[in-house]
């Protein structure tokens, strides 16, 4: 089983390392474009604002959400949700990974059962955990820790095996075993893909938030996004949508940042 | 690693989850240690995958989503090949596209449902754009990076002769020199593809595998879920091993497979 390598950071940080002024122009062109020619459009009257409403207009309602309070709240609760069931999970994950590169036994054990769960799309655990653990905040968070710790764990062990066996037997001669094996060796070794399915894992949950709270949850982001759909409140459902976006690009390519930095001694993929 | 450890390997892997069901079989089916609502033994599930097999409104449900899928992932891929392709061999274009690409990529697109669900109506339309939007980025990325593998050999041999069209360049050089990335995108684009179609049906759509699960979930019909679950995840297989398939054949010249579907 491989695992996916390299990252979207890591496009992005070779793209800015080899970026330009003249570049530069051409890389607000078109967001410039596609902002003023939107904000003039609906100003003239060209572009339907009930369903694209003025940029200008979006952002006085995202000033009003944020003096009322309801945006930074409900910001608050998506992270409550992704944050701890992220960390939680994904500590398991790399654990589970690490024991199963260490030791061959746990890996024939949990192989399967992993490796059967691994092709299945992770949304289809949210109604199978709801089912098990009820409707509540709860259940929710061991919904986006499941297809974490999957994703965690598949990664963690796709590393742990591609450790060169002429490490682990260095450190074997030296008399390196059990913990000191795995956390002088293994883990060191597999944080490449540790990192990888990390973020792949943050992708994920990003997606699942959105569908919960949207579907299965009164307060959150995803929920703004829904209830404005029903009221028709659709300034309120871009400002949502555009606080995802910014939660995403920071989380998603901090972590990839966080990770390329502390495999800094990899060689660019 | 010969034949024989290949072959044993095999079947270690099958013996153990022969042996997982057997265990979940008889822990559940005999000993209840779960409540059988909650996870029915597999049996159970088999005997009401049967059930539903011969049921033609669940094999509308598996066509709808299969369908949507596709078309998702058609309209993903086109243009997600072509402008990744232009980004990774134009420097202008890459400049044009490239910000703009990686700082929506992390949005998940399924929070656009709603707002094309308003344009378009409740409706496929809106189900399908949605999931394409979401498809395209990962074949759009692999294309590009896929460019990055090509040799400069290549691309002084089409200089030399003169070779002029964006065209030809394209069709001679980018596809097929970017090929195998081009395939380790379109398999994750599939499978997004699969992923975002399941989620928009569990939310919003009448029909479709998402909607029956969504449905079996609050009616309580656990044995008809987890089939369906089961159902689902053979989709994400096939598009895994059969694209897998499609690349041996269109490109025998390849050794080994890069990349993973992960979703």
């Amino acid at each position: 089983m491989s695992t996916e390598q390299g990252s979207r950071w890591s496009s992005v940080r070779d793209y800015l390392d080899e970026t330009n002024e003249r570049d530069l122009a051409l890389n607000l062109l078109l967001p410039f474009v596609i902002l003023v020619g939107w904000e003039i459009g609906a100003w003239a009257g060209l572009i339907n604002t009930q369903f694209f409403p003025a940029p200008s207009a979006i952002l006085g309602v995202a000033g009003q959400m944020l003096a009322d309070g309801s945006l930074v709240h409900n910001t608050l609760v998506s992270l409550g949700r992704i944050i701890p069931a992220f960390v939680v999970a994904s500590a398991f994950g790399i654990v589970t990974g690490l024991l199963m590169g260490w030791s061959s036994r746990i890996d024939t054990i949990i192989d399967p059962i992993v490796s059967a769960l691994y092709p299945l799309p992770k949304v289809v655990l949210l109604p199978i955990i709801f089912l098990i653990f009820g409707l509540n905040d709860l259940s929710r968070m061991v919904a986006l820790g499941a297809a974490v710790y999957l994703l965690v764990t598949i990664n963690t062990v796709g590393g742990a095996r591609q450790v060169e066996e002429a490490y682990l037997e260095a450190a074997r001669d030296n008399g390196a075993s059990g913990y000191r094996m795995i956390r002088e060796v293994i883990f060191p070794a597999s944080l490449p893909h540790i990192f990888s399915g990390l973020s792949l894992a943050m992708g994920i949950s990003f997606i699942l938030i959105v569908v919960v709270e949207m579907v299965a949850a009164q307060s959150g982001l995803g929920y703004i996004i829904w209830n404005s759909w029903n009221l028709f409140t659709i300034k309120k459902m871009y400002v949502a949508v555009i606080t995802i976006n910014v939660l995403g690009i920071v989380f998603t390519y901090g972590i990839e940042a966080v990770g390329s930095y502390l495999t800094r001694w990899q060689e660019r993929i | 690693m010969t034949d024989w450890g290949a072959n044993r390997d095999l079947m270690v892997r099958i013996g153990s989850f022969v042996g997982i069901l057997v265990v979940w079989q008889i822990l559940i089916g005999v000993f209840s240690v779960v409540p059988a609502f909650l996870l029915p033994p597999p049996t159970t599930i088999l005997a009401a995958l049967g059930h539903l097999l011969g049921q033609s409104s669940f094999i509308d449900d598996v066509r709808i989503t299969l369908i949507r899928v596709a078309i998702a992932s058609l309209l993903a891929s086109i243009p997600g090949v072509i402008l990744g392709l232009a980004m990774g061999w134009n420097r202008t274009v890459k400049a044009l596209l490239f910000p703009i690409v990686s700082a929506t990529y992390p949005l998940p697109k399924v929070a656009l449902l709603p707002l094309f669900m308003l344009v378009f109506g409740i409706g496929d339309k809106a189900f399908i754009v949605t999931a394409a939007i979401a498809a395209t980025f990962l074949v759009m990325f692999n294309s590009m990076r896929g460019v990055a593998d090509i040799g400069t050999l290549y691309f002084e041999v089409a200089q030399d002769n003169d070779v002029d069209s964006v065209y030809t360049y394209f069709r001679e050089i980018l596809l097929p020199g970017a090929l195998p990335m081009i395939f380790t995108g379109l398999r994750l684009t599939l499978n997004t593809a699969l992923l975002v179609t399941i989620s928009i049906e569990f939310v919003a759509a009448r029909h479709g595998l998402g909607a029956f699960i969504w449905s079996r979930w609050n009616t309580l019909q656990t044995p008809q879920m987890y089939a369906a679950v089961f159902v689902v995840s053979l989709a994400g297989v096939g598009i895994t091993y059969g694209l897998e398939w499609v690349a041996d054949y269109a490109m025998p010249w390849r050794t080994e497979t890069t990349g993973t579907a992960v979703q």
